[in-house]
């Protein structure tokens, strides 16, 4: 799997959570932009990145799923790819 | 492909492309766009989905579920709007002001790990006797909270049981334990049946059994429950919503209310015109297997009140042979209610069965296992369901969790309905030997039993509103807590009609409702099963709501006709029995009979017993 999937995934997933469009998804895109994504929403997001990567976030990574940059970071190390240069 | 470019736009898309779309790849964040989608679709479609309003009365956090709930009660036909209680909803004076906004399904779920913590988590620590006494009061703390909600509410109550544990603190030594841990949770849903089958429209969920066909330990979510008390995991969060909505429909009762099958190679291995009957395999062990298993699911089917029958392509006196003789032939001749043994197409067939039946296609399910025929039978009668039976065992599967059988209630007519159906064949025998209708009516002997609803007959006088259409004059369709309401209403009458004759009893087979309004009562519901259409019967329920009208103090009766598809001949019912009339409003139109001038009689053929007089 490349970076580029990663990135591509995760934008639709939170796409499709809270009903915008994948190419809006972006470095902005966070829990202080996106209108309700509250803490049910947030679970919501949790639960779908773990489907779409077949993946289990711990207690800590879930806490820190907050924007879209961070999702990316946390979603490579679980998934052993290299950090991004 | 880029991931965008597969997402449904609702403007371009119907409903079943967006739940293609889904299906494609059933993930939580594509239930949350696809019930988005939908809803979209729903508001710019007035009607494409009917309303429903449900209410979770829960002790923890559901709300993860909504995204499948909402795409379940779609692909049910309906649009979903859902609200949570607080976390103590039987602490809370606000829960009236929930039930206050009418919702139709009210689904009470309390967990057993926030209700009774110490059965949970310290149980070793408890004393027999303080385990026992938390579990009785978990149980009667669900009870009458489904009381509660039972009295401020006319919605049906569907009410989880608990979940056994998957840990268990005792170990494996637990099970050795009849007071142990897993088995006092179990005792715990025995109890909360038994007491929640005593609560008027309410009914129960068996999660735990959902949750044990996924596995417990899948069912669970330890991280969501630390992090956000949400304890349960997307795929028992997806199968509880399924349950759920399944629940709903069943509500109404069954839907599909015949099978018609196949017999070479359905029922039997083998082609009794070539192998003989001695040739065909249909035991309980080896080949015969899936055969033998097929003919106990449909024997099983028979029982909840689905009537079978047979359309097959062969010479009838040997599958009739096969069915009196073969010892390993599950289903005998009087299992089914029709036949079409025969060589002529098999469309036909089945809609003479449904002729003969009184269904419409749409009740109808047909099991064959040759494609060709399946197809020919889903081009001709797009209505019926088509299942091409290839005898392995997912197909058994399929039959079983086929949803349009589900109904929460079997009633004693279900249980005899095959038997309702073959007497009415030996009355259709007598009918034409009969020199008039008159001379038939008179002969078949008939006793017309009547009386005011009880408790108990709610469940069938349910089924007849929500199943009965041609006999029908306003199509209301009522459920049991809808009912029980009218029961109680001082304004209102409920009546039933149960027929039999010197060929067997009908059963319960008419209803009637009365809403009085000031000086004038209306007949807000009457119907008559299909079964007795055309003796008159109808005018028994008319004179008992006429009487009850006079007892009410009204002084006008009027009797309603709202139209349908499927209720024309029972347009001129009330002009023909000398009511005045009719006045439209709207589609509705009403018939007037002043009750000064006496009530509407019924023929003399009937000898009429009063419940409701012979006791008193």
């Amino acid at each position: 799997m490349t970076g580029n999937d990663v990135e591509s995934r995760v934008r639709s997933v939170l796409a499709e959570v809270f009903g915008l469009n994948a190419q809006d998804v972006g470095p902005d895109t966070s829990t202080d932009t996106v209108e309700g994504w509250d803490s049910l929403h947030h679970l919501t997001v949790v639960l779908s990145l773990e489907e779409e990567f077949e993946i289990q976030f711990d207690d800590q990574e879930t806490l820190s799923l907050v924007n879209f940059p961070l999702i990316i970071a946390v979603v490579r190390e679980r998934l052993g790819l290299p950090e991004k240069s | 492909m880029s991931a965008e470019s597969t997402k449904p736009d609702p403007h371009a898309e119907d409903a079943s492309e967006i739940l293609a779309w889904l299906d494609e790849k059933p993930t939580l964040s594509r239930h949350v766009e696809a019930g988005r989608k939908l809803r979209e679709l729903h508001e710019l479609n007035a009607g494409l989905f009917t309303d429903l309003r449900l209410l979770f009365v829960r002790n923890f956090t559901i709300e993860p579920i909504e995204p499948f709930i909402k795409v379940a009660a779609y692909r049910a036909g309906f649009d979903a709007d859902v609200s949570y209680s607080s976390y103590e909803p039987a602490a809370d004076e606000q829960l009236e002001g929930l039930l206050a906004t009418e919702p139709n399904v009210v689904f009470v779920g309390l967990r057993l790990e926030e209700l009774a913590p110490a059965l949970a988590k310290d149980f070793l620590g408890l004393a027999r006797s303080a385990a026992q006494d938390l579990a009785d009061a978990s149980v009667d703390h669900v009870v009458a909270l489904t009381r509660r909600i039972r009295d401020g509410s006319a919605a049906s109550i569907l009410v989880h049981n608990f979940v056994t544990p998957f840990s268990l603190a005792a170990g494996l030594a637990d099970s050795q334990d009849p007071g142990g841990q897993l088995n006092l949770v179990r005792r715990m849903n025995v109890d909360l049946v038994a007491a929640i089958s005593e609560v008027a429209g309410a009914h129960i969920i068996d999660v735990d059994h959902v949750f044990a066909g996924l596995g417990l330990r899948n069912s669970y979510d330890d991280r969501g429950d630390r992090s956000s008390g949400a304890p349960l995991s997307p795929i028992a969060l997806r199968a509880l919503a399924d349950t759920q909505v399944r629940h709903i429909q069943a509500l109404k009762g069954a839907k599909v209310k015949c099978v018609i099958v196949d017999c070479d190679n359905t029922l039997w291995g083998g082609i009794v015109g070539e192998d003989g009957a001695a040739g065909l395999i249909m035991d309980a062990k080896g080949p015969g297997r899936r055969y033998h298993d097929l003919q106990q699911t449909l024997r099983d089917l028979r029982r909840r009140g689905i009537v079978l029958a047979i359309s097959s392509k062969n010479e009838e006196k040997d599958v009739i042979d096969v069915l009196r003789h073969h010892p390993d032939c599950v289903l005998r001749e009087d299992d089914f209610a029709a036949m079409r043994i025969n060589w002529a197409d098999k469309a036909q067939n089945i809609e003479s069965i449904a002729n003969e039946l009184n269904l419409g296609l749409e009740h109808i399910l047909f099991i064959d296992d040759n494609p060709v025929e399946c197809e020919w039978i889903k081009g001709r009668l797009p209505r019926i369901q088509v299942l091409q039976w290839s005898g392995s065992s997912g197909d058994q599967i399929a039959i079983g969790d086929i949803a349009g059988f589900d109904s929460l209630v079997v009633t004693d007519e279900d249980r005899s309905r095959t038997e309702l159906y073959r007497a009415d064949a030996r009355r259709t025998a007598a009918r034409q030997e009969a020199t008039s209708i008159e001379d038939y009516l008179r002969s078949l002997q008939m006793v017309a039993v009547i009386g005011s609803a009880r408790p108990e007959l709610l469940p069938r006088l349910a089924q007849l509103t929500q199943r009965t259409n041609q006999f029908n004059l306003t199509t209301r369709r009522y459920d049991v807590s809808q009912l029980h309401e009218i029961a109680e209403d001082a304004n209102a009458r409920l009546v039933w009609l149960e027929l039999r004759d010197r060929f067997g009893a009908n059963g319960i087979v008419g209803c009637g409702i009365l809403r009085r309004q000031g000086d004038t009562a209306v007949i807000d519901t009457l119907l008559l099963s299909c079964r007795v259409i055309g003796r008159g019967a109808e005018t028994i329920l008319i004179n008992r709501l006429a009487t009850n009208a006079r007892e009410m103090g009204a002084t006008t009766l009027v009797g309603e006709y709202i139209p349908s598809d499927r209720n024309a001949q029972v347009e001129g019912l009330y002009g023909r029995l000398g009511f005045i009339g009719p006045e439209s409003h709207g589609k509705t139109q009403r018939w007037s009979w002043a009750l000064a001038a006496g009530v509407p009689e019924s023929p003399d053929w009937f000898k009429i017993v009063d419940q409701d007089s012979e006791g008193a």
